[in-house]
């Protein structure tokens, strides 16, 4: 039996690894594109339904903005309404209350003074004309930190002359406790021989020490 | 023979790097130029539908509020208002309020008296006024506007002197105390409360329609729920008043002698 001889080159095989690895680069390069495509559809197809929505929405805007414009009446009323309420708040706000002056006075005094007459400005200034009822004048020290009374012009009258002193004595003793400055106007002696004192009481305010000579 | 192998063996190798090459190259190209472009504007239009959709809730619900105006409220909002601060030099509520004041249980209110042309501004504005009058072009300035008038009351009761005072605040036609007076008289036993007021009247001035105002607006719904609170006379009062001037306080002529002057 003749010995076959094969004249031609054995082809060298590749080592098996190398086959693996260029076989998993082709194909991962084929998978990578597809899927590179596939995303970039799915992109571009998300971003045509954004878009849709978007326009969808300013239509919707623009359809509301033709219905309100059909009650520009309302809006102009309303405007004015707006201007007009703001204006009333200020009014409100800027109100003084006068009842809670007039029970402040009460608290301020006690029951030491009888009070004839009280005039009550808006800028919590008080004229008040009384009558001393009691042996000394008291004062609500906590209430005048409270009360919107700024300060008080005190007519009073006083039997006579060493009660005239006593009670100036008396109103000086809240100098810096209640009272920033208590002094005597004026004062005058009346045909009855009573004499009648108006003092200037300022009330201190919170964080005030302030007392000032009489 | 080991040429070859190596040649072939190269070739492997060069044609690895080409595909790992055109691999990342697909990566940062379709990052760069498809990817990224893209998701900025998928970024941009989420914001954009974001704001739409606030932008269109906010119009609905400022269409269903002009809607809601229009229905109803905005007809009692404008009556609430209107009445305690009119546009115009309105005495009819004026007078109203004051004689429904006086019509308190145990006050009683001195008649209103306030000269023509009385108003705040004095003498200056009274003259121009005057001015306008007789060249027939009449045009008050917008704003505020307001005149001041006394009201005298006596009553034998501390609590009715002090209900008196807390009433004046609780009519619907504002006012504002300027200054009160308070006189215990001994002799007549009595109280006599002295009381300078402040009324007031609103000239709009000519806007546009603003959105900006109608929301404000639509923030003042507890103060005009307060204002809803306050009182307004019943309009009896005014029976047997057939006419007169029309503005108590311009200077204008006296109407005739058949005219009833709205006072008691």
């Amino acid at each position: 039996m003749p010995t076959k001889i094969n004249l031609l080159l054995k082809k060298k095989e590749q080592p098996k690894e190398i086959k693996k690895a260029k076989s998993f680069l082709i194909r991962g390069t084929l998978v990578l594109m597809l899927l590179l495509v596939v995303a970039s559809a799915g992109i571009y197809g998300y971003v045509v339904y954004l878009t849709q929505i978007s326009t969808k929405l300013a239509a919707m805007i623009v359809d509301l903005d033709s219905q309100i414009a059909q009650y520009q009446d309302i809006e102009e009323k309303k405007s004015i309404l707006t201007i007009k309420t703001g204006e009333l708040r200020k009014l409100y706000g800027k109100r003084f209350d006068y009842l809670t002056a007039l029970s402040d006075l009460d608290i301020l005094f006690g029951h030491s003074i009888a009070i004839d007459s009280v005039a009550i400005s808006e800028s919590g200034v008080v004229q008040m004309s009384a009558k001393k009822i009691a042996e000394v004048i008291t004062f609500a020290e906590e209430q005048a930190f409270s009360t919107k009374i700024q300060e008080i012009n005190l007519k009073l009258e006083v039997g006579n002359s060493s009660e005239f002193q006593e009670t100036v004595d008396n109103l000086k003793s809240f100098q810096g406790k209640g009272l920033s400055e208590a002094s005597v106007l004026s004062s005058e002696l009346t045909e009855t021989g009573t004499f009648n004192i108006v003092f200037h009481l300022v009330l201190a305010k919170t964080g005030e020490s302030g007392a000032q000579s009489l | 023979m080991t040429g070859t192998f190596d040649v072939t063996k190269n070739v492997q190798n060069y044609k690895t790097f080409f595909l790992l090459f055109v691999q990342i190259a697909l990566i940062f190209g379709s990052i760069r130029y498809i990817f990224m472009p893209n998701i900025d504007q998928i970024r941009t239009l989420r914001n954009t539908i974001v704001t739409q959709e606030l932008e269109i809730q906010e119009k609905q619900s400022y269409l269903s509020y002009l809607k809601e105006l229009a229905s109803l409220t905005l007809e009692i909002e404008e009556g609430v208002i209107n009445y305690a601060l009119p546009s115009e030099n309105d005495v009819i509520t004026f007078i109203v309020t004051y004689e429904g004041l006086g019509r308190m249980e145990n006050i009683t209110l001195m008649p209103l008296s306030i000269a023509p042309g009385l108003i705040k501004g004095e003498e200056e504005q009274a003259q121009t006024q005057t001015q306008e009058v007789t060249q027939g072009k009449e045009e008050e300035r917008p704003g505020l506007h307001e005149f001041e008038f006394e009201m005298e009351a006596t009553t034998q009761e501390v609590d009715s002197a002090l209900a008196f005072i807390k009433e004046l605040y609780s009519a619907r036609r504002v006012f504002n105390i300027s200054e009160l007076t308070w006189v215990n008289n001994e002799e007549e036993d009595d109280i006599a409360l002295s009381v300078m007021l402040t009324t007031y009247y609103f000239m709009p001035p000519k806007i546009k329609p603003s959105a900006q105002l109608v929301k404000e607006g639509r923030e003042q719904g507890e103060f005009i729920e307060q204002l809803k609170q306050t009182k307004v006379y019943e309009e009896v009062v005014l029976d047997g008043i057939t006419g007169g001037k029309q503005d108590l306080f311009k200077l204008e002529a006296t109407p005739p002698v058949s005219t009833a002057s709205g006072r008691r």
